[in-house]
Parts: C-alpha cells; sequence; structure tokens
C-alpha cells in the first residue's frame, strides 16, 4: 500500500476518573473522534488526525474540565494506518462453502480441490469465506440460473463475489468499494485468480454513486446501508428485470429488508441462513 | 470445555459505523484477533441504533475467538439525545443548554433499568433528574 493513501491516527489519552466516563462521553459527542477506548481512570480518544488542531485540542479539554478539573492530557499518539488484521490472516484457513465452492488464501491453495477455487489473501478487507454472508451469498449466487451476463458487486471487499461471479461465467462485473484497502486488495485477488481482464474496479461510495444498468447485483454490506440502497439496485435493475442478492444482515432484520423490497417493487425468490445471519434473493418486477 | 478467557476490553462506537480505524483496529489486531469480523457484526447488531455512541464489551479467548455485549448508551447520552442538544455545554453546571420532560426521563429509566441499580422507578427518575441538572439540562414536568 502507497503511503500516500494511508490515514494518520491520533490517540488522545485522556487521564479522568472513572466516574466521569459516562457524562464525559456525553458532552463530547460533538467532536469527530472515531471511537473511544476505556481503561483505568484513563480514556483513550481516536481521532483522524488531520482533524486534531489546537482549537480542538482547546475545545475538547474545556468540556472534559468542566466535569473534571484536574483531568489532563497524558500523550497524545500518532498512529499510521496499517493492516491491523495482519496477524489474524495469516492463519486463514481454506473454507469450503458448498460441494463446488471452495474459497483457499494462496499459501494453501493446493490443500484442496474444488471446481470452483476462490484464491483470496486478504488484507484488512471482508471477504475471506470465514464469515456466514459470504458464504450463503456464494450459495445463492450459484442458483443464477443464467450467469453469463454483466454483474455488478456493490462493496467487493476481498473481491470474492466478484470472482466467483466471473468463475460462474460473468460477462463483465462492475465492482466497487469506498475503502482503499479493499480497492488494493480485491485488485490483487483479481489478478491472483486471473479474472482482472473482466473486471471493472472503482472506489466509490454506495452513498454517492449512480450505477450502470445491469443484470444481476450482489450486496453484502450491512442493513443501514443495503435499504436506503434499495431504489438504486432497482434503478440498474429494472429494464432487464434482474437479480439481487442481498447479506450483512442479522435473521432478526429480514423484516426489513422484505419490507424494502416490497416498497422498491422486488419479488422475493429465496432466503436463505447461517446462525444468526441471512441472505436474500430478489428479482426486479 | 469452557474456552479460557484471555481478557477483555471496552470500547465506545458509532452504532452501525464501526471501521477498523484506531480503536478497532490496534485493539483487535495486537490481540491476533479477526477486527473484520467484529466491524461486521457490530455493524449489524446496532444497525437500527445509528447516531448513538455504544458501550461495547469485548472478551477474547486464547483460541483468539472474541465475544462482545453491546450495552444500552449511557444515561447522560441518553438525555443529551432526548434534549436535542447538537453540542455539549462547555459549562454544563452553569450554562442551560436544553429540556428535557419527566416523560423523557420516565423513558430512559426504563431503557436503563437493569444498569441503575434502584429499585423503584421513583428513584431511578430522581436520579436521572439529578444527572439532567449537572449537565445544565432543565427537567420540566
Amino acid at each position: 500500500m502507497k503511503s500516500s493513501l494511508l490515514k494518520n491516527y491520533i490517540n488522545v489519552h485522556v487521564a479522568l476518573k472513572e466516574e466521569h466516563y459516562e457524562m464525559v462521553f456525553a458532552l463530547i459527542q460533538r467532536f469527530e473522534f472515531t471511537g473511544i477506548e476505556e481503561k483505568l481512570d484513563e480514556i483513550v480518544i481516536c481521532f483522524v488526525s488531520s482533524y486534531w488542531t489546537d482549537e480542538i485540542r482547546k475545545a475538547l479539554m474545556e468540556v472534559i474540565n468542566s466535569i473534571e478539573p484536574e483531568a489532563f492530557i497524558i500523550k497524545e499518539e500518532t498512529i499510521e494506518e496499517q493492516n491491523w488484521n495482519e496477524e489474524w490472516e495469516k492463519n486463514v484457513e481454506p473454507v469450503r462453502v458448498s460441494d463446488d465452492i471452495l474459497i483457499t488464501p494462496e499459501w494453501k491453495k493446493d490443500e484442496f480441490d474444488a471446481k470452483y477455487k476462490i484464491i483470496i489473501n486478504p488484507k484488512m478487507s471482508f471477504g475471506t469465506g470465514d464469515h456466514q454472508t459470504t458464504r450463503l451469498v456464494c450459495r445463492l449466487m450459484e442458483d443464477i440460473k443464467d450467469p453469463k451476463k454483466f454483474w455488478i458487486d456493490a462493496g467487493t471487499g476481498t473481491g470474492v463475489l466478484a470472482i466467483f461471479a466471473a468463475m460462474l461465467g460473468a460477462e463483465r462485473i462492475y465492482a466497487f468499494d469506498n475503502n482503499i484497502w479493499s480497492i488494493e486488495n480485491a485488485k490483487e485477488n483479481f489478478e491472483l485468480n486471473g479474472v482482472a481482464d473482466k473486471i471493472e474496479l472503482a472506489e466509490v461510495d454506495i452513498e454517492d454513486c449512480t450505477l450502470p444498468e445491469c443484470d444481476i447485483v450482489v450486496a453484502n454490506l450491512f442493513l443501514s446501508l443495503v435499504v436506503p440502497a434499495m431504489p438504486l439496485f432497482y434503478k440498474s435493475l429494472q429494464r432487464k428485470k434482474g437479480d439481487l442478492i442481498l447479506s450483512g444482515v442479522l435473521k432478526y432484520h429480514l423484516e426489513d429488508i422484505l419490507e424494502g423490497a416490497m416498497k422498491n417493487n422486488f419479488e422475493v425468490i429465496n432466503t436463505l441462513f447461517e446462525d444468526d445471519w441471512v441472505a436474500v434473493h430478489l428479482r426486479a418486477m | 470445555m469452557a474456552k479460557k478467557v484471555l481478557g477483555a476490553f471496552k470500547l465506545q462506537l458509532g452504532a452501525g459505523e464501526a471501521t477498523m480505524s484506531p480503536p478497532v483496529g490496534p485493539a483487535f489486531g495486537q490481540r491476533g484477533l479477526n477486527g473484520m469480523e467484529f466491524v461486521k457484526q457490530f455493524n449489524a447488531k446496532t444497525a437500527k441504533e445509528k447516531g448513538m455512541i455504544l458501550p461495547v464489551l469485548v472478551t477474547f479467548y486464547a483460541d483468539k475467538s472474541f465475544t462482545f455485549i453491546v450495552k444500552s448508551a449511557p444515561a447522560p447520552v441518553l438525555l443529551v439525545k432526548a434534549a436535542g442538544i447538537p453540542k455539549g455545554s462547555a459549562e454544563p453546571n452553569k450554562t442551560h443548554v436544553g429540556t428535557v420532560t419527566v416523560a423523557q426521563c420516565e423513558e430512559i429509566a426504563k431503557l436503563k433499568w437493569k444498569d441503575l441499580n434502584c429499585d423503584k422507578m421513583e428513584s431511578a427518575v430522581s436520579m436521572l433528574k439529578g444527572t439532567a441538572r449537572s449537565m445544565g439540562i432543565t427537567v420540566e414536568a
């Protein structure tokens, strides 16, 4: 990853009595932090470094000191963005998704055989086959009767679904993600699987994009993204009465998906469950 | 056999909006845990509470697995939300920053009942009124 593409973060360690944590959390919500870690009589507030200025520091401490006058900044630590998932990724194992589908890291690719062997070297991107939703979407994709069409993979992550679409015989695929790690990782994995020539890859945010007309959309995202994106998907699939495969959703939220489908003129073709997760196959009417 | 617990850590994260940015990436990464898996699960579980900062307690085990519990937002956070205050007061004990009703305090008390350590609803509401006042939030009948 080129260093110019990486973000820096600032971890601000503040000495604060535990009894004041909740009050401080309530009053600092206007600041754009990426999260807070609670320690013993110390909180670590994390910011994107470009946001952290003298003015913000002063304003933040004014609020905190109004709750606890003795609270102070212990240290400010610059954190360079890196692949924080690397340690876990070293131990990724091949995953059998169905009789025909195997997702494996490159270094284990010769251990098992499968009709569709998807090679994924993960780098802080979602889609190693380890998660239920990846497996559910792959199983629904396998059921598409005529896959030799134009596919869109919304939120491609490692690129696993786009690669599988290519293996199923997709003529053309448009894959996008808003995360630079995913773009870089998907590019590597497309080349690794010999399908790069079929896939157009773009760094785009689903909340701020238009989609070309296509036949099939796969979107393994989050409930808060897939439901608002349904009109966008419908517009892309409407003319060809295409298929939409959604996941990233817990089974407890299936009603929200079905309600969104009904409002946006989709019929339900199939639903698959694994543990607490669900994937839904819809078709534009 | 029960899995061996190695430790736990507590984060405050935006509901439905966790990413691998700090604190999530480093907190999971330094323990060899799958942070991407956490992001997927946390965002799915909290999708309907978008806009809230929620406490999450992560327990991790010797086999590099983890479990987590998302708790309800702290009472002061809920009071700020109920009062519709976009910005916290820099001097909450001196400046009036917003208003909540007793009915809103009762709703919050119901939501936070398990965490409030009270045996009567009146005491819980009274405790919340005190918290509100200390934040510069006026409680109206």
